[in-house]
């Protein structure tokens, strides 16, 4: 019995040294501040952006082909814009926005305004684009109505 | 004594026995079972909305890939289970779809060669990190880019920006003056420092050394963060030696100012807040260098400084004392107190230079400058970095800051050593850029990526363009140095990006008009900001350079047209109308070209056309516009050969008034 017992002991400490948790040495404290002029440990930030990954790419092609007729918030107002008989649309107007169907833009940006009896002078993108990078504008598109 | 303890045996027989259960009950209920049960239900959740009443099978259990060739094994798969399910879009994590990834299989790739973390370990702490003895913590997003260089090389523009823009700082901004990455040159990134006294003022030279930025925002040259004493003392020995020579310079600073403005130095100049970034900010000038080395470097930079970016314009001797008159009178620094500046002339006279010759040895001005008076070459003298982004951890000192067991990963600690270099420990050498988070994230980055390794030759995958070693000779070598037309422009893979490639230049614009354009640059795109200066091309300049645009810069791709484009009717009248019907209506290609004031301003200007464009390259333009800038924003359009015909044929006719 007590033989038993001893090893059941034994068994017992070596189970509680085993099952203390390794990682102690996890020392939480906050950056000290010495002096005023001592710079502070800083983390890394994620840059700051509500944009989904899809949207942030069509944000990208947006500024690079298509704001300088639209304008970089979608007013219609891009730096070529005042050169144009018809003005470009204007993304940043709800209610317009309201008027056309995913399907409409798509159709627009991949072929071009002839491809809905608007005016040519709105460009057929569909060979400089990929189907991604179109899905990719017009979910940025539709952002610029929504503030 | 022995009935005590007789005693305790049968509670101590417990104890050991339900710890024993405990140690056992741990082992089978991993965490990661939790989640798989978890995933299990969302599973029959998803099928039963879809009408099927059961999931698909599904296995609890370990999940592991082995990637032998890139030597790990991941077992992120065991909790992240809806990586390659697209219905788990919106479910949390661990169960998220990854993004769409469509050159990286799985398979191929496996999580850990790009994310980092422990690809063995199976709970949330262990596989994320930071583990003790365990070097490599999941990356922060802002840093996975680094990941791209082990198989894609360097110079990845369009897919890795940040890496790419890392990289780029790291070379333009000189860390490598300091820091050897072994296959990379060194190249010095700041002007040579002989004969200071000659050139600069020496309180101008004192706010230098105490704050470059103050002088010049976008300056590449760290702050060192010198003492009062520090700066006058090494301005004191870099002026040692000839001081400014025959002050006066007497021209019609009217005159020159006309000059100036006509030259078009904004294009890399910045004046009044306007300008390119080529070129330093100009407006305070005078209030930093004499002006006999205003006249020398605009007469010719490149006897001051054999890599300057400067052209050498040819202006004659009158003009450039106009100008720099206009300068001296005009291109102050307002701001200055005259007191104040009193005061740190007589700092530095009193200063010691031979304190300042230790200090500019110390800080390795060297690294980045050539011809510092007595110091004989050194350079290098920061840690090598060739594999620092592989570097242990527990090689990196944080030095007293106290920094959380969490916090404590290779990149927090390159990324709070680039933003503020003398954070772990005062007294250090390395210099403060006072780069901003974006800035440090990208240097981080690409610090990251310096891992010395090598993977498989089935996973390299160099992409995007290094840049070539083009360096033409003769003649027109010697004018591509002169006028540094590669600053801006690129020809076969090497120069810049402000102004347009020329290495298809022979094949697309007519003889005269190369010649007259170099002698009298005009506008062709109106939206560019950046414009062509007006060099003084000499005569046989400009023949040598349309012999080598006729030569060597042509593509046949164009030339093979000359048949097609002679059997064409460009010239009947008939066609030149039907294209003008095309141009206007049906394809609206004025919403982006001009012709005599109408139309829009994002392509060049066709008034003129008939003197500048050759039909080869029309023709061969409108078939595919991509083949001459890829990230041409002209669209592509699926024009029949009739079409492409009337277009070419109404581009280059002359334009009625
Ligand atoms: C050359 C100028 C120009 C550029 C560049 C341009 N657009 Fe347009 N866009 C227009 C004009 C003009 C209209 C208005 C057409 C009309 O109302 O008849 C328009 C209309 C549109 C419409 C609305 C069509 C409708 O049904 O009313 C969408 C969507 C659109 N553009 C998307 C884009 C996208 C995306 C890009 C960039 C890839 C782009 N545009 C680039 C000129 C331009
Ligand atoms: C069918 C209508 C069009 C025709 C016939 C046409 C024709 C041309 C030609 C011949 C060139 C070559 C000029 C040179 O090499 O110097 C050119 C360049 C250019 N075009 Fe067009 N174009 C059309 C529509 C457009 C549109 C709608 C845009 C803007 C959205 C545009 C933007 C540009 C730009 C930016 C360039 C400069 C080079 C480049 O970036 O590729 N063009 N165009």
């Amino acid at each position: 019995m007590a033989r038993l017992g001893i090893m059941f002991t034994l068994f017992a400490t070596l189970s509680l040294v085993f099952s203390i948790p390794a990682g102690s040495s996890d020392s939480s404290s906050a950056p000290s501040d010495t002096g005023a002029n001592q710079p502070r440990f800083e983390l890394p930030q994620k840059p700051t952006s509500n944009m989904t990954p899809l949207e942030q790419r069509g944000a990208n092609l947006y500024s690079y082909y298509c704001t300088v007729c639209h304008g970089t918030k979608g007013e219609g107002d891009g730096i070529n814009s005042f050169q144009l008989t018809t003005p470009p649309a204007k993304f940043a107007d709800a209610a317009f926005m309201a008027t056309l169907s995913d399907a409409d833009i798509q159709k627009v940006i991949r072929q071009g305004g002839s491809a809905l009896d608007k005016s040519p002078q709105m460009q057929p993108w569909g060979r400089v684009l990929t189907d991604q990078d179109v899905a990719a504008l017009v979910a940025y598109i539709k952002t610029l109505s929504k503030n | 004594m022995n009935g005590f303890f007789q005693k305790l045996f049968p509670f101590l027989a417990l104890l050991s026995f339900l710890l024993f259960i405990g140690m056992v009950w741990k082992d089978y209920d991993s965490p990661y079972l939790e989640y798989q049960r978890k995933f299990k239900t969302m599973l029959d959740l998803k099928a039963s909305e879809t009408g099927k009443l059961k999931g698909p099978e599904f296995q609890i259990g370990f999940r592991q890939r082995w990637i032998r060739e890139l030597d790990r094994a991941d077992r992120c798969e065991t909790c992240h289970l809806g990586l390659e399910d697209p219905r788990f879009k919106d479910a949390p994590q661990p169960f998220t779809t990854h993004p769409a990834m469509a050159e990286h299989s799985y398979e191929k790739f496996g999580c850990t060669v790009c994310h980092h973390g422990q690809g063995m370990a199976t709970t949330l702490k262990d596989a994320h990190g930071p583990v003790e003895n365990w070097n490599s913590a999941l990356y922060h997003d802002n840093f996975m880019e680094n990941s791209c260089s082990l198989c894609h090389g360097e110079y990845v523009h369009d897919q890795a920006p940040i890496l790419f823009k890392g990289q780029n700082m790291f070379y333009d901004y000189g860390c490598r003056g300091c820091h050897k990455v072994a296959g990379k040159p060194r190249t010095l990134t700041g002007p040579p420092l002989d004969e200071m006294g000659k050139r600069v003022k020496a309180d101008w030279l004192y706010r230098w050394l105490k704050g470059p930025k103050d002088y010049l925002p976008t300056t590449k040259m760290p702050d060192h963060e010198f003492s009062e004493q520090e700066a006058a003392d090494v301005a004191a020995f870099l002026l040692l030696g000839p001081g400014p020579e025959g002050e006066a310079v007497s021209g019609n600073a009217g005159r020159g100012k006309t000059t100036l403005l006509t030259s078009r130095c904004v294009t890399c100049h910045t004046l009044e807040g306007k300008g390119g970034s080529t070129g330093p900010e100009l407006s305070k000038v005078s209030s930093k260098a004499w002006p006999r080395t205003l006249f020398k470097t605009i007469k010719d930079p490149h006897a001051l400084w054999t890599q300057s970016r400067m052209p050498i314009f040819g202006f004659a001797d009158k003009d450039i004392e106009d100008i720099v008159s206009f300068m001296t009178s005009d291109y102050i620094d307002l701001d200055l107190d005259e007191k104040e500046a009193a005061r740190q002339i007589q700092l530095v006279k009193n200063a010691s230079p031979e304190r300042g010759r230790e200090l500019t040895d110390k800080q390795g001005c060297i690294g980045c400058h050539s011809k510092i008076p007595t110091i004989k070459e050194l350079g290098e003298i920061g840690p090598d970095l060739t594999t620092f982004g592989v570097v242990h951890i527990s090689l990196l000192d944080f030095g007293d800051i106290k920094v959380p067991f969490k916090n404590r990963t290779v990149p927090n600690w390159i990324y709070n050593k680039v933003k503020s270099p003398r954070i772990f420990k005062e007294g250090l050498k390395m210099p403060d850029y006072h780069f901003n988070a974006e800035q440090t994230s990208a240097i981080t980055t690409y610090v990251l990526g310096l891992k010395g390794k090598e993977v498989p030759a089935s996973y390299t995958l160099p992409l995007g363009e290094r840049p070539t070693d083009y360096a033409p000779q003769g003649a027109f070598g010697k004018i591509l140095d002169k006028y540094r037309c590669l600053v801006c422009h690129k020809i076969n893979g090497k120069g810049g990006e402000v102004a347009n490639d020329l290495s298809q230049e022979g094949s697309r614009v007519r003889q005269e008009w190369i010649k007259r354009f170099m002698k009298a640059p005009d506008t062709i795109r109106p939206l560019l900001e950046e414009r062509m200066p007006p060099f003084k091309v000499l005569d046989p300049e400009d023949e040598a350079i349309y012999q080598y645009c006729r030569t060597t810069l042509v593509t046949d791709k164009v030339e093979d047209l000359t048949e097609t484009v002679s059997t064409m009717s460009l010239n009947d009248p008939g066609i030149i109308r039907e294209g003008e019907k095309l141009y206007h209506e049906k394809y609206a290609c004025d919403a982006c070209h001009q012709i005599i004031g109408r139309g829009g301003l994002v392509g060049p200007d066709f008034t003129n056309e008939e003197k500048r464009l050759r039909p080869e390259w029309v023709v061969y333009y409108l078939h595919d516009p991509k083949a001459f800038l890829k990230r041409s924003v002209e669209p592509v359009y699926a024009f029949t050969d009739k079409e492409i015909e009337a277009l070419t044929a109404f581009v280059i006719s002359p334009k009625k008034q």
